[in-house]
């Protein structure tokens, strides 16, 4: 498998392991970053930093999935880069709506409560709820964070049918963690 | 919470939606860029690691909650009255890779395939009372992530009492049975198959549900064994209710929401369900997420609101219930079956600070400290069941899940540079 070949490399400590991974994976990773940071040069940068963290990770890791694996990072390293830039009150982007967005969803009662496995895993049931459309629309938005705009064209939907079909999943997971956090 | 860690719990999802919802590349390709990569990576001394959240535990005075000062035999209980100083924890690794000796059987081995359908499961014990028929040796897989190999064990296979062999069977694991669900999503035609499937009136009590409206919760109630039933014959008239997707109508499912509805809480070991939703919508609709999928079934709105009518009739208000609570702390000295944790880093006044020794009871929480992830003077949470006696107020037995986690006063996740 093309993965393990990849990866066999990074263990080996070869530096084709980084060429290999940007031939197969350049796009992706770009891709992501670029979405994120939405400009060409902080992009590049943060795919670069992208695969200097995966060669600092593997080994000891050995991702059963090397494209998650590397968008997985490349989603973590520009919203540090954003929230840097935030934090420097410089423009943050679609990141910014994204967490406007989001707020919203989080009942009163669960100001306090914060834990991410929990969290991932209520949110992984979360989705397994959603039809596979309203689930698309869900992740591209909050885990690829593309713009509304971009969603539209790849749904073959206008920019207000994405919107409103994010409201109503956004108001869904309101319920859904508002129930889950009850029963705690 | 903060949209932040809806943002940051994303990350971690299964591969498999990733993947799935990715969009199409709209970019064109960079530039490779390698070279410039290596003398970085030549140079590279740092580490990002990013540090995930966590949780602020336990609320100290949540409403809903009850206190109770007994358990179900009497015993006392012990009552923690001391000032929390609300420091937040935060985790930073929230995905551990155990490597495949360090996992228990049930997690090996996640699939099954008996009689030609595949199914996926192991984390849910089941009953031996809900343990049906042998359906024979079957032959389990589980992947080694780390080895990155397959692996195969033969174990008994059974049936669940009441639930069809096509949605669920058990595997009976060291001792235990465990519960394996299809894994093909194949909602069923209508009400009536659903409900026969799984034999929902025995094994889904409809007995606390909350009222909603617009996806916010009003109120919690209570409902005797008798009520449920007598729900469940009133469901019985609406056998014939068709599967629908709220695809297929997404104005009708907004519009739903909109006007009261109740929603009932599902935990049925037998389902596979714990703190999930069967709510009845006045429109005419009844929305359920038991076994990890979504079912819509349209029972009309007269059947809706008899339903509701009849539930808000013969509930009583209710308390919300916490089934698991956590303890943050410093861990003192560890042995092979416990650790002792002292949680003044959480207290307004470290002098309120006490120790405990947390139990152990199996690899899924030894291998922390055999692996070498929890040492002295680590920070940890234990996620238990709440318990601690009163005649035993530094024993803590049930614990389900242990975590290294670092301290914020904030509130806000820490990023590690």
């Amino acid at each position: 498998m093309q993965d393990e070949r990849i990866i066999e490399l990074y263990w080996a400590r070869a530096e084709t392991a980084i060429a290999e991974t940007q031939k197969v994976y350049g796009g992706y990773v770009y891709a992501i970053t670029y979405r994120l940071l939405g400009n060409e040069e902080d992009a590049r940068e943060i795919a670069n930093d992208t695969y200097l963290k995966a060669w600092n990770l593997i080994p000891p890791q050995r991702p059963a999935l090397l494209r998650t694996f590397l968008g997985r990072i490349a989603r973590q390293l520009s919203i540090n880069r954003l929230e840097h830039a935030m934090a420097k009150k410089r423009g943050a982007g679609e990141y910014t709506y994204v967490l406007e967005e989001l707020q919203g969803c989080i009942p009163s009662s669960q100001e306090d409560f914060v834990d991410t496995l929990v969290l991932r895993d209520m949110l992984e049931r979360f989705l397994r709820t959603l039809s596979e459309g309203a689930r698309r629309i869900f992740l591209q938005r909050y885990w690829y964070m593309c713009p509304i705009a971009e969603i539209a064209r790849q749904c073959s939907m206008s920019e207000s049918a994405v919107k409103m079909q994010l409201l109503r999943t956004r108001e869904k997971l309101r319920e859904f963690l508002q129930k889950e956090e009850a029963l705690r | 919470m903060k949209a932040k860690n809806i943002v940051d719990a994303l990350e971690h999802i299964d591969d498999a939606l990733i993947t799935d919802a990715e969009p199409k590349v709209v970019k064109t390709k960079p530039k490779i860029l390698w070279i410039r990569w290596v003398a970085v990576a030549a140079c590279a001394v740092i580490a990002v690691g990013a540090v995930a959240l966590l949780p602020k535990v336990p609320p100290v005075d949540e409403p809903f909650v009850s206190t109770p000062t007994t358990d179900d035999s009497g015993r006392a209980l012990w009552v923690d009255t001391r000032v929390k100083n609300g420091a937040t924890a935060t985790q930073d690794d929230a995905a551990i890779v155990w490597p495949w000796d360090s996992q228990t059987l049930y997690e090996q081995y996640n699939y099954v395939t008996v009689d030609g359908i595949k199914y996926f499961g192991g984390g849910q014990v089941l009953s031996p009372s809900l343990v049906g028929a042998s359906l024979g040796t079957q032959t389990a897989a589980g992947y080694d992530e780390i080895g990155e190999q397959w692996h195969e064990r033969a174990f008994e296979a059974f049936a669940v009492v009441g639930v069809a062999q096509k949605r669920s069977v058990a595997l009976k694991i060291a001792d235990e049975y465990r519960l394996y669900r299809a894994e093909a999503y194949d909602p069923p035609a209508t009400l009536g198959a659903f409900v026969d499937d799984y034999s929902l009136p025995t094994h889904l009590p409809l007995t606390a549900f909350s009222e909603n409206r617009r996806y916010s919760e009003q109120g919690y109630y209570a409902l005797t064994d008798a009520a449920s039933q007598a729900i469940w014959r009133m469901l019985e008239t609406c056998r014939e209710a068709a599967f629908v997707s709220w695809e297929q109508d997404m104005k009708t499912e907004q519009a739903m929401h909109d006007t009261e509805y109740i929603s009932f809480t599902a935990t049925s070991q037998a389902v596979g369900a714990k703190n999930q939703v069967f709510t009845i919508l006045p429109g005419g609709y009844i929305e359920t997420n038991i076994g990890s999928w979504g079912y819509v079934y349209r029972i009309g709105e007269q059947a809706a609101q008899e339903i509701i009518a009849y539930a808000k009739a013969h509930a009583v208000h209710a308390e919300r219930q916490r089934d698991t609570h956590t303890l943050v702390g410093t861990v003192t000295a560890v042995a092979e079956d416990r650790l002792t944790l002292d949680d003044s880093v959480m207290m307004q006044d470290p002098a309120d600070g006490k120790m405990f020794t947390v139990m152990l009871s199996d690899i899924t929480l030894t291998r922390y400290i055999t692996h070498g992830i929890i040492k002295v003077g680590d920070t940890v949470s234990v996620v238990y069941d709440g318990i601690i006696y009163a005649d035993t107020p530094d024993l803590v037995e049930n614990v389900y899940d242990l975590q290294e986690v670092h301290i914020a006063e904030d509130g806000d996740v820490l990023i590690m540079e």
